[in-house]
């Protein structure tokens, strides 16, 4: 028998529906909103969340960071340092973010069960393991949809670094595929030249009335969307300053540093205090197979400061609370030591920080066993993950996505939220 | 003999001639009976149509629509100026049929062949464009579908020739999986990704033994590409069967290959040592003796299937209508049915017969009024009543046909549960069949071990004999000198030597001879061993024979079975869907009657609010007055009462006296008694007396006048009395009518209420009525333009592609320029032309892979769902390209433009230029004053009025 959810397309006429109601009703043609009041009012629920990734390339050990095992066979030179939440040990390779713990949790009981880069990565970011024949979006195309901003001209996906648009969002199409931002404004956000404001105007004018006339006998949910489009390139236009990262001040740049990584966490900061949903930053590289402590204590060196003055502002800020912060990797590194003072790779005893959003702070979920070679309590994998990311956003795990009649569950329904995480 | 030729050729030109004449006069005689297709389209959806159908559209939108669909652009100005000014009636089919004909048809069917077909991958083993060259060519030598399939289905890119047509499995890795979807989705209509790992959850149709029907045909196949600098082929194993299991019932078995709605292959067992051509080995290619690939190709083109001709049907049809009977196209199953399944089964049938021929049938489709339809829907609605009474029909057809498939469903279940028994007992067979083909395997190792010490030794003594020749010629040389020179001893010596080592060799082949003996006859012994097991594996395949047979039988039974029930179910929703449309169209009318009773109601009621609210002075005037009145009386009852009282106090006063002078009259009295005859008394009493009596008078004169006075102030009190009741009536009145404007006033507003949400609820329900006569074909659908069609359609509206096509020329022309003598022969100037294009063609294709970036969908994505983005516009406003084409030149639009001084020829040449159509009055207008308003700067304002249409939504869409 069939399920009452099914592709039969009953919600998405009835959002059709809804839709095309509004246009007998004071709907303004080339207007900001596409959306009616009681779309925009459930939007509302979710749309002040945003995410912020920061993903350590290569696969970073946990054992000099969120899981130290200090004085076992596994445990390397480097000792554990207290935190600002009693009990909470981390490794002395973060003293600055180990003063904000308070804000942050850790989960420490992963095992995704491989040691790939690439599937290890896929894994993390698509909240499932790669499939042949199925493309799965990725956490910032899930978010940059489930999160949309009604009238914001701005993308719901960014990655700092680098330039270019990803392929990313599979099925959910281009619009949420990423954009890469590296300090530049997106191209064609500049008015041409020999074009005046005033002249731009007008000829918008004579679009918006040729649109009214097309729109006088065939107006489709569609054929809004697209002359929104342009109204939303206005207001872009008038927001390209939000991707120049110097217009911060002098004292902020200082603050997070010169190098690349500081300066993409305050870009970071600028982007999420602009409103977009879903910011990635990465740090690299991590592949520590040679002279693993050496070279963590520089990485780690680099990433601390700049990523504990994030955290720092976005909750002086006042936006840790509607901000989810992960910190993830493709997998950990091998208790094991080898020959070559290195950790290999390692997916099955392994940890994420995160916080801020819905997420309990100051949490700890599962354990690993004395020295880091097993998980013997709570055992997680990015599945689970995924579900509780979207959780500690407001949003509902379970549900499906509509995409041309084809209903689409948001994260895998094999896997379910880490509910004790979420406050 | 040659003399006779031409005599025969004549002879046979004249027959063939009149062979030719009785078939024309037959063909003309049978074609009054079968009508066209296009013809019978429309006569079917004119017999089921139901609802508001939209008017045929004007030649300009046809033309521009014809244009987009048959080869991908809109037409130029050049283009469609004449065919607006065409008087032939007959002048649309005449433009189909140039279309069909034109190189850009068979272009742009390898753009919506690749699109489709790819999904926009490409370019990891076969190149994009060599695929769709070999699409192009494919077109331009009409090739048909089957024939495309077939060479796509069946290549395995070893031909070098025919290497882009294994595309399609190419860039799909050769992944069984991705393939299964990709072959379900693409060539059967049908996405049964979930049927993975298990029956598709919300879908009924799809099953795991659908799924696992391709994949058998796809699962022995890999990609091979042991060298990464020469071309990957495909290679296929013999062995490999699709097994699965449901992760969510536990339900296991496994299926032959099998594609949807065909027959499961039946396939010979093969016994190791028998199944490959080449056999696996490292970095060979191996080639199965019975290749599955191949057989996928067969079943789809030998003998294909309902479900393959009519996904291919749908898409054509979706192709031109910009919706598919079935929608979405790769969503065939009973819970989506047909707009109009009649219609679905004809196009599918006339594909067919039609031998497959994309083209002719298109034209069909370009031909008949369904697709001339105009997007605009005109409020034509059916009777009420009468769409009531279908309702309640199509409410029980839909219950009945969903009870029928819950029955059906139990026939199922049944159908299954033999099956799974019956694959039960296959199973041990088939452990005893793998048993046996392990022993086969066993004895082909000592056989070929066995055969080949046999070899080395047959070579080994081959070898020894050559010797033994050597030696032996040598010694009969030797004999011949020793005998001939007797004296020489050395001599004879030598050739004792050679005697023996002839004997030494000869020796030496006996024993390997001996040995080859006892070689052989291990051969032997394992060539009969080899026998046993074959025999062996041959039994236990006889023996496994009709319990697979009854597997196949069963499982088809099972599957006919689900038909069944699929076939209850989707008449079910085939119902649902029609009735609510009809609910629809009877919603519709039933706001509308509200509409018309408000709209009527509405003066009505005004009319009475206004006229109470007129009133509303006289009422209180009323009150007014009266109460004027009433303070009046009271007044005036006051005064009355006064003066009553004033005569009582003077009365009182006079009372007084007389009672004063009674006592005095009556002591006077006694004092007279006293002193009798005092006169003085007598006469006091008389004077008293006297005064008593004038009082007397006096008093009752009073009295009288009190009286009279009294009698007034009744009547002023009365009259008082008279007056309250007067107010009060009047204030009462005032109320009443005061709560009579309120009714009103709220009646009225709640009507007005009332008529706007009704207004509100019938616009919505007019969208949801469009969306479905859309849907039905009673009206066109508005899609948007494919990225191909967008780009190329803006290089066409701004006369790029003009201006480039001149460039392309003088550059030919100087390069290889045409002799006077070329010029005159036509077959060498058309050549030029064709030369022009393609060279045209070239240098702008870029352009449009730009389009494709920002305006179509991911690799491997559906390429059907509309999105837009700031991005895309962005392009539009700022971006170099538009705006370097809408700088004015030499013949390009807004070069043009500039030339007119005419605003009115000005804005015909601007509209037909983007839009295919002439502009409006008001549009004219609006042309004439930008002008004005922007006489400064003409060449701006001309670029900005071409800006301005070109980025609008009639610009981006199809209508």
């Amino acid at each position: 028998m069939k399920c009452t959810y099914a592709c039969g397309t009953d919600s998405h006429l009835l959002a059709r529906r809804q839709f095309l109601g509004a246009l007998g009703g004071g709907f303004v043609v080339g207007g900001l909103g596409a959306l009616t009041q009681g779309q925009a009012a459930e939007h509302l629920k979710t749309n002040q969340m945003r995410v912020l990734v920061v993903y350590l390339s290569g696969g970073v050990s946990q054992l000099e960071t969120w899981d130290p095992k200090p004085k076992t066979d596994t445990g390397g030179p480097f000792r554990a340092i207290p935190t600002a939440v009693p009990g909470i040990h981390i490794s002395e390779l973060l003293p600055h973010t180990a003063k904000h713990m308070d804000k942050l949790s850790l989960v420490r009981s992963i095992n995704t069960k491989n040691g790939d880069h690439g599937k290890g990565k896929y894994q993390m970011v698509h909240g499932r393991s790669q499939m042949p024949g199925v493309d799965y979006p990725e956490l910032g195309a899930v978010c940059a949809r489930s999160l949309e901003r009604a009238n914001s001209p701005l993308p719901g996906f960014i990655r700092v670094g680098g330039g270019g648009r990803g392929s990313d969002a599979a099925y959910l199409g281009p619009k949420y595929n990423s954009i890469g931002v590296d300090g530049k404004p997106p191209a064609n956000s500049a008015r041409i030249d020999s074009l005046t404001a005033d002249v731009d105007k007008l000829r918008q004018n004579l679009r918006r009335k040729a649109n009214d006339r097309f729109f006088s006998t065939r107006r489709t949910a569609e054929t809004d969307v697209y002359t929104q489009s342009y109204e939303q390139a206005l207001q872009l236009m008038e927001k390209r300053d939000v991707f120049d990262v110097n217009l911060e001040s002098a004292a902020d740049q200082a603050k997070y540093g010169k190098h690349d990584f500081g300066k993409h966490c305050l870009m970071a900061r600028r982007l999420l205090e602009n409103d977009i949903p879903f910011v990635q930053i990465s740090h690299t590289n991590y592949d520590t197979h040679n002279e693993n402590f050496n070279f963590h204590l520089e990485q780690m060196g680099e990433f601390d400061q700049p990523f504990a003055t994030l955290i720092s502002d976005l909750h002086e800020r006042g936006m840790l609370k509607t901000t989810l912060v992960v910190v993830m990797s493709e997998f950990g590194r091998t208790p094991k030591i080898n020959v070559r003072y290195g950790r290999d790779h390692w997916g099955t005893a392994w940890s994420v920080c995160l916080g801020g959003a819905k997420i309990q702070p100051g949490a700890v979920i599962g354990k690993t066993n004395e020295n880091g070679t097993k998980v013997i309590d709570r055992e997680v994998d990015h599945g689970h993950l995924f579900h509780t990311y979207l959780s500690a956003l407001g949003l509902d795990s379970s549900s499906f996505f509509n995409i041309g009649g084809r209903e689409l569950p948001l994260a895998d329904p094999s896997r379910a939220v880490i509910s004790e995480l979420i406050a | 003999m040659s003399h006779l030729l031409p005599q025969r050729t004549l002879a046979f030109i004249a027959i063939a001639t009149i062979g030719f004449c009785c078939i024309h006069q037959n063909l003309q005689a049978e074609e009054a009976t079968p009508p066209s297709l296009h013809a019978q389209i429309d006569s079917l959806l004119q017999a089921s149509q139901f609802g508001p159908v939209a008017e045929k559209i004007d030649d300009a939108t046809f033309a521009r629509r014809v244009y987009l669909d048959l080869i991908g652009r809109i037409p130029t100005i050049t283009e469609t100026k004449p065919f607006l000014a065409e008087p032939n009636p007959q002048k649309r089919q005449v433009l189909v049929d140039r279309l069909l004909a034109s190189p850009d048809f068979a272009r742009h069917m390898a753009v919506t062949f690749d699109v489709m077909m790819m999904e926009r991958r490409g370019g990891k083993h076969v190149k994009s464009d060599e695929f769709r060259t070999y699409l192009e060519q494919s077109f331009r030598d009409g090739k048909s579908y089957l024939q495309l399939s077939q060479e796509i289905l069946a290549a395995d890119g070893t031909e070098e020739k025919k290497r882009p047509a294994a595309a399609f499995y190419l860039e799909r890795d050769m992944e069984p999986n991705l393939l299964t979807r990709e072959i379900g989705r693409v060539f059967f209509g049908v996405d049964l990704q979930c049927a993975q790992c298990h029956n598709h959850p919300n879908i009924d149709d799809y099953h795991q033994e659908d799924y696992y029907g391709l994949q058998a045909f796809v699962v022995r196949a890999s990609l091979f590409q042991p060298d990464k600098k020469k071309p990957a082929l495909i290679a296929e194993k013999a062995e490999g069967e699709a097994t699965f299991q449901s992760v969510f019932t536990d339900r296991a078995s496994m299926t032959g290959p099998r594609v949807m709605e065909g027959d499961e292959v039946v396939e010979a067992a093969l016994k190791p040592g028998e199944r490959y051509h080449v056999a696996p080995a490292k970095n060979v290619r191996h080639i199965a003796k019975y290749s599955r690939i191949a057989k996928l190709s067969a079943a789809v083109t030998t003998n294909p299937t309902k479900a393959f001709d009519r996904n291919i049907a749908n898409r054509l049809w979706a192709h031109m209508l910009g919706r598919g009977i079935v929608h979405p196209v790769d969503l065939h199953h009973s819970g989506n049915p047909p707009s109009n399944p009649e219609l679905l089964e004809l196009i599918t049938n006339q594909f067919a017969t039609g031998k497959y021929d994309v083209k002719s049938f298109l034209r069909e489709i370009a031909l008949s009024e369904t697709y001339q339809r105009s997007a605009q829907l005109p409020v034509a609605m059916p009777s009420v009543d009468e769409s009531k009474k279908q309702l309640a029909a199509l409410e029980a057809t839909s219950k009945e046909q969903l009870k029928l498939s819950y029955a059906a469903d139990e026939q199922v279940d049944a159908a299954t549960e033999k099956l799974d028994a019956a694959f039960a007992v296959v199973k041990p067979l088939r452990t005893a069949i793998d048993a046996a083909n392990k022993a086969v395997t066993a004895a082909l190792k000592v056989r070929d071990a066995a055969k080949v010490k046999v070899d080395a030794r047959k070579k080994e003594i081959a070898g020894k004999q050559v010797k033994v020749k050597l030696i032996a010629d040598a010694n009969e040389k030797i004999k011949q000198a020793s005998e001939a020179i007797k004296e020489d001893k050395e001599l004879a010596a030598t050739a004792a030597t050679i005697l023996k080592k002839l004997a030494a060799y000869n020796a030496e082949v006996v024993k390997s001879q001996t040995a080859e003996k006892g070689e052989v006859a291990t051969l032997t012994t394992a060539e009969a061993k080899l026998k046993t097991t074959q025999t062996a594996t041959d039994s236990a395949i006889a023996a496994a024979q009709p319990a697979e047979e009854k597997v196949r039988t069963l499982r088809s039974e099972m599957i006919n079975q689900r038909g069944i029930a699929a076939k209850h179910r989707k008449a079910a929703a085939m119902a649902t869907q029609k009735a609510t449309e009809l609910t629809a169209l009877v919603e519709y009318q039933e706001l509308q009657q509200v509409i018309e009773t408000l709209t009527k109601q509405i003066p009505t009621i005004e009319q009475s609010h206004l006229a109470a609210k007129t009133a509303m002075p006289t009422f209180e005037k009323a009150v007014a007055d009266s109460q004027a009145t009433t303070t009046a009386a009271q007044a005036a009852m006051t005064l009355a009462q006064q003066i009553v009282q004033k005569s009582d106090a003077g009365l009182t006063e006079q009372r007084k006296t007389k009672a004063l002078l009674a006592e005095s009259l009556a002591k006077l009295q006694e004092a007279a008694k006293r002193l009798e005859g005092e006169n003085s008394l007598a006469a006091a009493q008389d004077e008293v007396s006297k005064s008593i009596a004038t009082k007397d008078g006096e008093i009752a004169k009073l009295e009288t006048q009190r009286n009279t006075e009294k009698a007034d102030f009744d009547v002023k009190a009365k009259a008082v009395v008279t007056a309250t009741g007067n107010l009060e009536t009047a204030q009462a009145n005032l109320t009443e009518h005061t709560k009579l404007i309120t009714s009103l006033g709220a009646q009225l507003s709640s009507a007005r209420t009332q008529l706007e949400q009704s207004r509100k609820s019938q616009t919505s329900t007019w969208a949801t009525i469009i969306e479905q006569s859309s849907a039905r074909l009673n009206a066109a659908e508005v899609v948007s333009l494919t990225p191909e069609q967008l780009g190329w359609s803006v290089l066409m509206a701004t006369g790029q592609r003009v201006r480039q096509r001149t460039a392309e020329a003088a550059k030919l022309n100087k390069a290889k320029p045409l002799s006077e003598e070329d010029k005159k022969d036509a077959a060498k100037v058309t050549a030029r032309e064709q030369e022009i294009d393609a060279a045209t063609y070239a240098s702008l294709r870029n352009n449009v892979t730009r389009f494709v970036q920002l305006f179509g969908a991911g690799k491997g994505q559906p390429q059907t769902e509309f999105f837009a983005t700031a991005e895309q516009a962005l392009f539009f406003s700022n971006g170099g390209e538009l705006r370097s084409w809408l700088s004015p030149s030499g013949g390009n639009l807004t070069g043009r433009l500039n030339k007119m001084e005419d605003p009115i020829a000005l804005a015909n040449e601007l509209y037909l230029s983007v839009f295919c159509r002439t502009p409006t009055e008001i549009e004219i207008k609006d042309v004439t004053n930008y002008l004005t308003q922007r006489k400064d700067a003409k060449v701006a304002a001309v670029q900005e009025l071409a800006w301005s249409l070109i980025t609008s939504a009639e610009f981006r869409f199809q209508y």
